[in-house]
This record gives C-alpha cells, sequence and structure tokens, in this order.
C-alpha cells in the first residue's frame, strides 16, 4: 500500500535556526518540509517540483519576500505565507495581500504558523477566488477581500471572506453549521455557533439589500447556511 | 506815492483825519467864548461836523488810491501763481512735483519689494533678492550688497553680493567694502569719498552678529538730498529686517530639522531594536516548546524550560508593545474587525501572565461578542493586567468585570494598588512616561503599554479611560465595539 501523499511546504528564511525550528515543527504537522536560505535558492527549487504552499520571511538580504512573492505568482497561483518582522512601510505589507494569502507577524507562536498553514492549504483546495453572484450584480474577489454590490464596495474582513468562499464551494447547497465552524475558524479561535450568528448578521449587512430579508445568503434553521446564486434560483423559480 | 507799509498808511490817514476836526472844535469853543458871543452854538456844532466830514472825504479819496495798488499788486501775484504765468517759478513748481512722485514711487517700490523679499528662503539666496529689489526701487543697477559679519557663517557667508540677475556668487570682501563700512559709520545713510572714490552707503544692520551694507559708487552724481538719505535710511531699515528675519527663520528651520532627525533616529532605533529581537525571540519560543514536548525530560529541567518559555513569551509582548508604538508614530496601525467572545480571551491573557494573585471574572449581562482585533486587545489586556500586577501588593485580588453598555462592551480591571495622584492620571498615556513611583515600584517598564494600550483600543473605535486616586487603587475601563450574540434571526 503506498504511503498517503502529505503536502510539499517550501520554508523560505535567512535565519537558519529558525528555519530549523520551523521545519521540525511543520513537519511534525504531517507536511513535507523544503528550506530555502534566500530567495534566488528558493526560485531555484521551484524549478524543480512545486510545493502545495510557501512560508516566506519578508526580511531578507539579496532578494527579498516581496520580491520572491512577485516572481512566483508571475510563475503559477501557489499559496504563499509571509513572515513579517516590523516594518516602517505597511503599506508594503498590504501591498503583500495582492501575492501573500496569510501573513504572520514576527514573533509568533509556530503553532500558530502550522494553523495558519492549515487553513491556508483548506482554501486553496475550495478553489477560485472569485465569487459571481445574480448574474454579476453582486462580485467578491477574495484575495483583496472586497465585495462590490448594487449598493457599493465593501472590504470583508479574513473571516467574513473565509465563511463567503466556503460558503461559494457549494453554492446553492446548505452548509451545516459544524462544517462552517470547522473550516471558517481555527481550533485556537474557540468559535462556537454564536460566532457563525453574528457573523452572518453582519456579512449580511454588506451583501443584502435588505439584512432582514436576506436573498443571497439563507438560514436553514437547525441546520445552516446557504448561499443562493440568484441566477440559478430565477431558473428554479 | 512812496511805497511804505499798508498799515502804516491806514493809520496815518486816520489820524490826519481826526486831529483837524478835533483842531476845528477847540477852535470854535474859543471863538463862541469871545468874539462869537451872539451866534448860536448849535449852528457851531453843525458846522464842526461838517468840516469834519469834508476833511475826512478828502483824505480818504487821497489814501484810497494807494490801498487799492496794493490790494491790485496782492491779486496780480496770486493770479500769477495760479495760472503759472512765471516761467521761472512753474519751472520749480513742476521740478517739486517730479521729486515728490519720484519720491513716492519710490516708497511704494520700497513697501513692495520689501515684502517680495522672500526671507523664507536661504539667507545666501535673501541678499541677493534684496540687492535686486534696492536696485528696482533706486533704478540703478550699480546697487551691491557687502556682508561683514553674520554671526553663522555657514548660513550667511561674509562676502560682497551681486543682484540675482547677476547671476553669480558672493566675492570676497575687499578694503573697499571695510573702508565704506566705518567711514562715516555715525549716520546710516552717508555719501562718502576717499581713494576709492565717491559712494553711497546704507547700514543694512547694526546688530552685535549681523553688519552689512548696501552701495553704490556715487562719482559724478549730485548729493543725495535730505529726502534721498531719509529714503536710503528707510531702504536700510527694511532690508536689515529681511535679513535678520531670514537668519532667524534659517536657524528656527535648521533646528526642526535636527529635532525631527533626532526623532526618526530614535524611531529607526526602536524599529532596528523590535526588528533584531523578534526573530530570536521566535527562535527562542519554538525551540523551548519543542523541548517542552520531550516526554522524557527531568522535572527540574522542564521548571526551568517553562521559566525561559514564560520569560521568552514576556519579551515577546514587550516587543509587540515596542512595535505598536512604532507602528502609531508611523500611522499605519490596521487592526483586523473579528467577531470574538472576551472572557476566554481575558482568562487565556491572565495565565499567560503566571501572577500568582486572586483573580475573579465576573460577566454580567446578555451575552455579547467583541467586533475586534482579538490580538490587539490581548495586547491591551496583557499591559493592563501586567500593570494591575506591578503596581499593586502581592497577595491583593485583580478583578475584571464584562459587561454590555450601549452597543458595546465594558471592560473593567481593578487593583487595590497604589493608586496614582491626579498629574500621573492625565499624563499616564504619554508615549515613555513613567511616575517616581511607578519607577519604584517597577524599575524595568518601558513606559510604553498604556501609550500602545490608547492607540490601539482608538484603532479599534473603543477607548480606555482610567480612574484613580492614590492609596485607593486604579480602575480601567475599555469600551469595545460588540454584538448581542442571540441566535435572532437565525
Amino acid at each position: 500500500m503506498l504511503p498517503p501523499v502529505r503536502p510539499a511546504v517550501l520554508l523560505v528564511d535567512d535565519d537558519l535556526t529558525l528555519l530549523s525550528v520551523l521545519s521540525r515543527r511543520v513537519a511534525r504537522a504531517g507536511y513535507e518540509i523544503r528550506t530555502a536560505s534566500s530567495g534566488s535558492a528558493a526560485l531555484k527549487q521551484l524549478e524543480g517540483s512545486w510545493p502545495a504552499l510557501m512560508v516566506v520571511d519578508l526580511m531578507m538580504p539579496g532578494m527579498d519576500g516581496f520580491e520572491l512573492c512577485r516572481r512566483v505568482k508571475q510563475l503559477a497561483d501557489l499559496p504563499i505565507i509571509v513572515l513579517s518582522a516590523v516594518d516602517a512601510s505597511e503599506a508594503k505589507v498590504s501591498a503583500l495581500e495582492l501575492y501573500a494569502e496569510d501573513y504572520v507577524t514576527k514573533p509568533f507562536d509556530p503553532d500558530e504558523l502550522v494553523a495558519r498553514i492549515q487553513r491556508v492549504l483548506r482554501r486553496a483546495s475550495i478553489g477560485s477566488p472569485q465569487i459571481s453572484l445574480d448574474g454579476g450584480d453582486v462580485e467578491v474577489d477574495l484575495a483583496s477581500r472586497r465585495l462590490s454590490t448594487p449598493s457599493g464596495t465593501h472590504q470583508l474582513t479574513p473571516t467574513e471572506a473565509r465563511l463567503l468562499q466556503v460558503l461559494a464551494a457549494s453554492v446553492d447547497r446548505v452548509v451545516p453549521t459544524d462544517e462552517l465552524l470547522d473550516r471558517v475558524w481555527t481550533d485556537a479561535d474557540g468559535a462556537d455557533p454564536s460566532y457563525l450568528w453574528v457573523t452572518v448578521r453582519r456579512l449580511r449587512r454588506k451583501l443584502e439589500a435588505d439584512p432582514d430579508r436576506p436573498r443571497y445568503l439563507l438560514t436553514e434553521r437547525g441546520i445552516g447556511y446557504r448561499l443562493i446564486s440568484g441566477t440559478i434560483a430565477s431558473q428554479r423559480a | 506815492m512812496p511805497r511804505t507799509g499798508l498799515w502804516l498808511r491806514v493809520f496815518i490817514g486816520l489820524l490826519l483825519a481826526v486831529i483837524p476836526p478835533i483842531l476845528m472844535v477847540v477852535g470854535a469853543l474859543l471863538l463862541t467864548g469871545s468874539i462869537l458871543r451872539d451866534v448860536n452854538p448849535d449852528q457851531v456844532a453843525i458846522l464842526v461836523v461838517v468840516g469834519a466830514i469834508v476833511w475826512a472825504a478828502i483824505l480818504a479819496i487821497v489814501f484810497s488810491r494807494s490801498l487799492a495798488e496794493d490790494f491790485q499788486s496782492l491779486l496780480s501775484l496770486a493770479q500769477r501763481g495760479d495760472q503759472g504765468h512765471d516761467p521761472e517759478l512753474g519751472a520749480a513748481y513742476r521740478q517739486l512735483a517730479d521729486l515728490l512722485d519720484e519720491r513716492n514711487r519710490q516708497v511704494s517700490a520700497l513697501a513692495r519689494q520689501a515684502s517680495d523679499v522672500p526671507i523664507d528662503d536661504e539667507p545666501r539666496a535673501v541678499v541677493p533678492a534684496l540687492v535686486s529689489a534696492v536696485r528696482r526701487v533706486m533704478r540703478d543697477s550699480t546697487w551691491r550688497c557687502a556682508v561683514l559679519a553674520s554671526g553663522n557663517t555657514e548660513l550667511l557667508p561674509p562676502g560682497v553680493y551681486h543682484g540675482t540677475e547677476d547671476d553669480q556668487g558672493p566675492e570676497p570682501l575687499g578694503d573697499l567694502e571695510r573702508w565704506a563700512a566705518v567711514s562715516d559709520a555715525e549716520h546710516p545713510a552717508r555719501r562718502i569719498e576717499g581713494p576709492w572714490g565717491a559712494f553711497t552707503v546704507i547700514d543694512v544692520a547694526a546688530s552685535d552678529r549681523l553688519r552689512a551694507i548696501l552701495y553704490a559708487p556715487w562719482e559724478g552724481r549730485m548729493d543725495p538730498t535730505p529726502a534721498e538719505i531719509d529714503l536710503n535710511m528707510l531702504v536700510g531699515q527694511h532690508a536689515g529686517t529681511a535679513l535678520e528675519h531670514s537668519l532667524l527663520y534659517a536657524q528656527v528651520r535648521s533646528q526642526a530639522d535636527e529635532l525631527n532627525r533626532l526623532a526618526a533616529v530614535q524611531a529607526d532605533f526602536l524599529r532596528g531594536v523590535t526588528h533584531d529581537l523578534q526573530t530570536p525571540l521566535t527562535s527562542i519560543g519554538a525551540l523551548a516548546t519543542e523541548l517542552t514536548a520531550d516526554e522524557h525530560m527531568p522535572g527540574s529541567a522542564r521548571g526551568d524550560l517553562e521559566s525561559i518559555t514564560h520569560q521568552a513569551e514576556r519579551l515577546r509582548r514587550m516587543v509587540s508593545q515596542l512595535l505598536v508604538a512604532s507602528r502609531l508614530e508611523a500611522g499605519v496601525l490596521t487592526p483586523q474587525q473579528e467577531v470574538f467572545a472576551v472572557p476566554p480571551l481575558i482568562e487565556r491573557t491572565w495565565a499567560a501572565l503566571r501572577a500568582d494573585r486572586p483573580f475573579v471574572l465576573s460577566v454580567d449581562g446578555p451575552a455579547h461578542l467583541a467586533v475586534a482585533d482579538p490580538d490587539r486587545l490581548e495586547q491591551v489586556l496583557w499591559a493592563l493586567l501586567d500593570n494591575a500586577v506591578k503596581y499593586s501588593p502581592a497577595g491583593s485580588p485583580i478583578g475584571v468585570d464584562i459587561g454590555p453598555q450601549n452597543g458595546s462592551l465594558a471592560i473593567t480591571v481593578r487593583d487595590q494598588g497604589s493608586g496614582m495622584d491626579e498629574s500621573t492620571r492625565q499624563r499616564a498615556f504619554e508615549q515613555f512616561y513613567r511616575s517616581k513611583d511607578a519607577r519604584k515600584l517597577a524599575p524595568d517598564g518601558s513606559g510604553v503599554g498604556l501609550y500602545a494600550a490608547r492607540g490601539l483600543m482608538v484603532a479599534m473605535a473603543g477607548s480606555i479611560a482610567i480612574e484613580s486616586e492614590l492609596g485607593s487603587g486604579t480602575t480601567v475601563t475599555l469600551r469595545i465595539p460588540a454584538e448581542p450574540s442571540d441566535s435572532v434571526g437565525e
């Protein structure tokens, strides 16, 4: 019997101690580890094979993490988590949102990094970073977490964006509350159904023309939630 | 008739008119007494009066001729003055008017140029602008400015400055300028003559630190009139004021630049230190956690390792506070708006402090979830709980109350510590501020905790307030946006 395939994670950091510590911790969580101590070494590794995810330190001598992310994204849509140390130009970190799925500020707890890796890989497996409802009346760009509706554009929180992404992966089908809690929040968040109720309530204020009579994000009482693509709903009607 | 004085002639006329009638009356009285006893005195009086009137009429006719001549000549003079019939007088009037016009033009040009001289520029650029302005006022392109001393040779080096149109830097001072500056120096505006020829010189300023003159060759030209000297003095005063202002402005600016540079150095240092600490702290924390996972480790070593983990965690939190402070300074702090329960966060934070104290957490009212950045709120809570422990006696309890309040959650942290006086309370949120008592009770504090806490609370649309009195403990209240966590509508 073949062993199960473990997703590969490429860790890129110029600090060799941290690289070794993180390698051991992430490997313990069940991932195959590859390491590179510079941007150019990482690009060389990518010539051979692609990992499932890359963790990049922002501040590295030579090619910095920002440049590495830019070059990688030109080649393929590889999920990236950035490790950022303090940087006065937070604008740079904001710009990183274009390339990175998530970023962790140093100093961090390695368990936190593992939780983020799991979450990003789960989201990446869901697919499309774009959601379009009602023939394009409502659009969500998950990369920039922007929601466009006929009433205007709204910025989504990371949790709201994750919730929409999970619901959109099963559009027009009910997603049970437990599954939503499991896929949108990490264990460390300690989320219970009330987190979901309040997050849905807040999301409806951005998504729906009338949050009290939702059209897209419906409650299936006692079961979970359903995201309706308006076009399909009207076809069914 | 000789042209004696008008009023003298009037006086003599009146005298001549009055004396004969008086003589006549006296004569008549004598006659009535001795010769003409039979004659009626009334008739005599009438005769005398008539005689006096006739005499006065004769005199009036004679004198009015000469008075009329005088009035006529005055009238004629006035008419001539008015119509300028006299060519010499007219030319003088015109010259006077032209001079007044020129003086008015110069004074208004001076006022205009004085306001146009850019005092916020570098002083070395202001002087050529000043020379050009003087040239325009005087309509004379030979004016220059010699700066003999400025008090700051970097901002304004001594030398001979030309106008901006000459497009050349200052030339070294020569004997001519040194001589011009001291010759006849008691007059601020003067014309001097010497081995280098004749010059008009204006003292620009004569303060202790700034000495400068404006000067122009004056060979073969008329001496300046008193009015021109007055104008030159006015020019000198304006130029001196402009130059003094530009020097002051440059000094203030250079001091402000220096302060900004120092602030930037401080911020860079803070950033550098925190950045250098971030990576090793991550490694220490991760290594300690990994070692703790080793089941074969002896108990004593495990205790030491837990201390290492705890201290690394403490250091990590302090570094995070410094990070927040530097991000607040740079105005780039952008907390998330997530939904989360506050009580578990408080319990986790209290546990991380490992304080050996009684701790009471009470939650009142309907359940609410905070809408904020949980990591940032945890930072704030850690700072408040750490302060409560540091500034209260060993063994005294720390209490936290949570309850909804007008669409937000109020989180109150209470201690039974030393409290703070009013001035300390008011300054508690200042960056790096630490009161004397605080330094005594906790010498290792950074003075950043409450500063960062307030910045974070404001960034999360919340607030923070302190109530405290010396000796009666401190209560800090946080207000954070929240929503009811019921299932209404779900």
